[in-house]
């Protein structure tokens, strides 16, 4: 793992990404953890005792780094997500009607997407929650439910790629 | 005691660690109370003071990261221009989300100038009560001064 640095001025970095249509999607590579963010997410995981914590923990990606960029980058510009789910067929998925493979969007009530993942089991009823995993924040990746993270689960939306041209 | 030691480091550290997006961070370390009130007992120039020391690379400590971006969202509920020209003072480029904060602020603030009319000229931190909203803010530091002054 790389090393824990506290570098003197921001360390990042970006690559090429585009959509399927070749829109460019702004992007961010962070290159190090602060040794105090590792100590308190640590800390904060014992907070969500039936989630899977993935080891071991990178910053280069984020959650839409995950979902939509195959770790490569971390995605944090909300327009980029939007031209990234038109440009790549993304169509909203009913919630009786998701699968495993689907993602899964957290909105805020202001339409901004706060987080997503990647569904991994069909949601189970009675209360129609699915299994995901999602990155959270800059640092591990979790296997959860979807109603048990740190973002609000009552504004998701699922999608899935429906159209190839 | 020094001008952070009364943040709720907890809160603001878990906004910090799972923030996926500038403006998630934004949003959410706008809705802490302690933050809010940090605004209201700090000058602006206290908090550019703070911001410089807590981020100089000399005496900089990894547990002020997360406070140095509630330092700069103290400033957030200043009166536009002031606050604007203060973030000015702020190297930004000391935090990753450094600019996007000011961008998000400069994109999402209302001028709301409408403060003083009819009420006082208050340029005291303002949009208390309006955190989660860029819509109405005037009318609620309105409420809020005219409260002040026993207006109401």
């Amino acid at each position: 793992m790389r090393a824990i640095t506290i570098p003197n001025k921001p360390h990042y970095t970006d690559i090429t990404l585009h959509t399927r249509i070749r829109h460019a999607i702004p992007n961010s590579q962070s290159h190090a953890f602060h040794s105090y963010e590792k100590r308190q997410f640590l800390a904060l995981e014992g907070r969500f005792d039936k989630a899977v914590f993935r080891d071991p923990p990178n910053p280069i990606y984020n959650c839409h780094g995950l979902t939509f960029a195959s770790r490569r980058t971390a995605i944090t510009d909300n327009d980029a997500l939007q031209t990234v789910l038109n440009d790549d067929g993304y169509h909203e998925v009913a919630v009786a009607d998701v699968l495993p493979g689907d993602i899964i969007l957290y909105y805020h009530e202001d339409g901004d997407v706060e987080h997503s993942g990647v569904v991994i089991s069909k949601p189970e009823s009675p209360l129609k929650i699915p299994c995901v995993l999602s990155k959270w924040g800059r640092f591990k990746e979790v296997v959860h439910y979807a109603n048990d993270c740190p973002y609000d689960f009552r504004n998701v939306k699922y999608y899935r790629v429906t159209e190839w041209d | 005691m020094g001008l952070i030691d009364r943040l709720d480091t907890k809160e603001i550290n878990s906004v910090y660690l799972f923030a996926n997006t500038p403006k998630y961070l934004y949003r959410h370390l706008r809705h802490i109370q302690s933050v809010q009130e940090l605004s209201q007992r700090a000058t602006l120039q206290n908090l550019v003071d703070e911001y410089t020391k807590i981020t100089s690379p000399i005496a900089r400590s990894s547990e002020d990261i997360a406070a140095a971006y509630a330092l700069l969202i103290a400033v957030t509920f200043w009166e536009y221009q002031e606050a604007l020209a203060a973030l000015g003072k702020f190297d930004l480029s000391r935090l990753e989300w450094g600019n996007d904060m000011k961008d998000i602020f400069r994109t999402n603030a209302p001028i709301n100038t409408m403060v003083g009319i009819g009420a006082q000229a208050s340029i005291r931190p303002c949009n208390l009560e309006a955190t989660g909203s860029s819509t109405s803010t005037a009318s609620y530091e309105y409420t809020r001064n005219n409260r002040k002054e026993g207006k109401t």
